[in-house]
């Protein structure tokens, strides 16, 4: 049987209803209007150093997208007994990185470490003797 | 000699566990030690939920076996105005007594909000900021259930503790249930636990409830849209984002405070980067506590008398019609932005706008690329999903406000 309790008239139902969900949207509407703002003063902020770079040369500047690694950059480290595809998953962690921070990174050489210690007994060692 | 033996034995059996069965009503306990067998099956067969799912259903089963003292009932179920007497809980309760404090006093819902928000990354939200509308959208499901629980004779805070399951948030349906059912607004007959026990069953009921009502409101043609890739976010946005939510929505909605200004510490500690053995401890250790006390505490407050009843099932009907309900008002409003946006956001999104964080977002995800294998909708759907936890506390906050 449908019947309201004692103290739940229809119009508080209503009330609580339409309350709720303008508070709801409005609240976020405020988060919205901000993060458009502050995406706009920081991307404000980026897009001059960004633009000044191309203007004198042809070469896509490196926050609009990835690293650029030219052919004899690659063959210069297969020499080195990397394979194309080590250097491009490089290259990419180097051009998000380089996005992020907004600095300009340039790969000059990418060579194999010593085998003296592997990269988990790395971590560990690291892990371990982090002062507290 | 014998006659004493045998007296010493009778005394035993009186006061075992199998005679409290055998007692007026014992027969009700062992149908809720049955129904906290079929949880934990639920969480370990089918490993629905099991972090909490299975400490819940542990301390059902607790609960229900007779004499073990371990939760006290009469010592929380206070009517007529009076206030909980914690000091006689500290010298007369049980081990689950204690740890129930913790939800009764609201500590372990925010505290399990700083390591959700050390755990979550908001640039899906910060890339595309209108996930946030969807995130407000699903929030529809809170308030229209509010319309069904007030049907069906709840009172205010009753139907706002029901409402809330549809945010899809256990912590923020425990924390606003143990805030409003106290006092004269507890009625005895739903309380904090059948509220997380329902919430947290539809939680992990998700892939199964939403794909259907995803479907039924979409187009073939708008679940196959492929969305455009969302923007780098800088580490200063990531940084400025919890600060000045903090800010709006504790200015905005001072009760939903607790919840976000918890969510987003952790997030700060997340994203500044300093705060490395802090976040670490909130991530892992201190959210795990909490989530065994949380679980075990809730679960013991399922007593028989508290779930075999018709108020139980009203509950657990409105539930699902609130998960429902949230998930279709976010579709709904998807497919708006789809037309606004002339087809460049795909309305799947809009069902991750109910918290359920991230289980929601995988489920767009897999509707979409069902549709077409190569889309891949994950991290434009967690946009809705974070912004549906805070939508969610924003909810909280408004309901608190006004059921109280």
């Amino acid at each position: 049987m449908l019947m309201l309790a004692e103290e739940m008239t229809s119009s508080y139902v209503a009330a609580v209803v339409i309350t709720g969900l303008v508070v709801v949207f409005s609240a976020l509407l405020i988060l919205v209007a901000l993060l458009y703002l502050m995406g706009a003063i920081f991307h404000r902020k980026k897009k001059p150093a960004d633009a000044a770079k191309p203007a004198s040369t042809a070469k896509p500047s490196p926050s609009a997208g990835a690293t650029i690694i030219k052919a004899s950059d690659v063959a210069v480290v297969e020499q080195n007994g990397l394979s194309e595809e080590i250097v491009a998953a490089i290259s990419a962690a180097v051009a998000m990185i380089s996005e992020s921070s907004g600095k300009k990174l340039l790969i000059k050489s990418i060579s194999r470490s010593g085998n003296s210690r592997s990269s988990w007994s790395q971590a560990g060692k690291i892990d371990n003797t982090r002062p507290f | 000699m014998i006659e004493k033996f045998l007296d010493t034995l009778v005394d035993l059996a009186a006061e075992s566990g199998i005679a409290g069965f055998l007692a007026d009503g014992g027969w009700k306990n062992l149908i809720m030690i049955g129904i906290s067998f079929i949880f934990m099956y639920l969480a370990i067969g089918k490993g629905y939920e099991p972090l909490l799912l299975l400490p819940i259903s542990f301390g059902m089963m607790l609960t229900n076996l007779p004499f073990t003292e371990m939760y006290h009932p009469e010592l929380w179920n206070i009517s007529g105005g009076a206030t909980i007497d914690y000091g006689e809980i500290l010298h007369e309760g049980g081990l689950l007594d204690i740890l129930y404090m913790g939800v009764k006093l609201q500590v372990y819902p925010p505290l399990i909000f700083l390591g959700i928000g050390a755990m979550t990354d908001f640039a899906p939200l910060i890339a595309n900021p209108k996930s946030f509308l969807l995130g407000a959208a699903a929030q529809g499901g809170i308030f229209l259930t509010f319309i069904g629980a007030a049907l069906l004779g709840f009172n205010a805070a009753e139907a706002g503790s029901i409402a809330i399951i549809g945010g899809a948030d256990g912590p923020t349906a425990i924390y606003v249930s143990s805030k409003l059912l106290t006092g004269d607004n507890a009625s005895g007959a739903i309380d904090t636990g059948t509220i997380a026990l329902a919430a947290y069953t539809y939680m992990a009921l998700v892939p199964i409830i939403q794909p259907p009502i995803m479907k039924a409101l979409t187009t073939k043609k708008e679940r196959q849209v492929k969305m455009g890739q969302l923007r780098p976010v800088s580490k200063t946005e990531k940084i400025i984002f919890p600060i000045a939510v903090t800010i709006v929505i504790a200015l905005l909605v001072p009760s939903a405070a607790p919840l976000v200004g918890m969510l987003m510490l952790g997030n700060l500690m997340k994203e500044s980067g300093v705060c490395d053995r802090l976040v670490k401890t909130a991530q892992n250790e201190l959210m795990n506590i909490i989530t065994i006390f949380l679980g075990i505490s809730v679960g013991a407050t399922t007593t028989a008398d508290k779930i075999l009843n018709t108020k139980f099932l009203g509950v657990i009907l409105l539930g699902v019609a609130a998960f429902c309900l949230g998930t279709a008002s976010g579709v709904l409003f998807g497919k708006l932005m789809y037309i606004f946006t002339k087809g460049k956001v795909n309305p799947l999104i809009g069902s991750a706008g109910v918290s359920a964080v991230p289980m929601a977002a995988r489920v767009s995800q897999n509707v979409g690329q069902k549709e077409n294998p190569t889309n891949y909708l994950l991290m434009h759907a967690m946009g809705p999903n974070v912004a549906g936890v805070i939508g969610s506390a924003v909810a909280a906050g408004v309901l608190l406000s006004i059921c109280v």
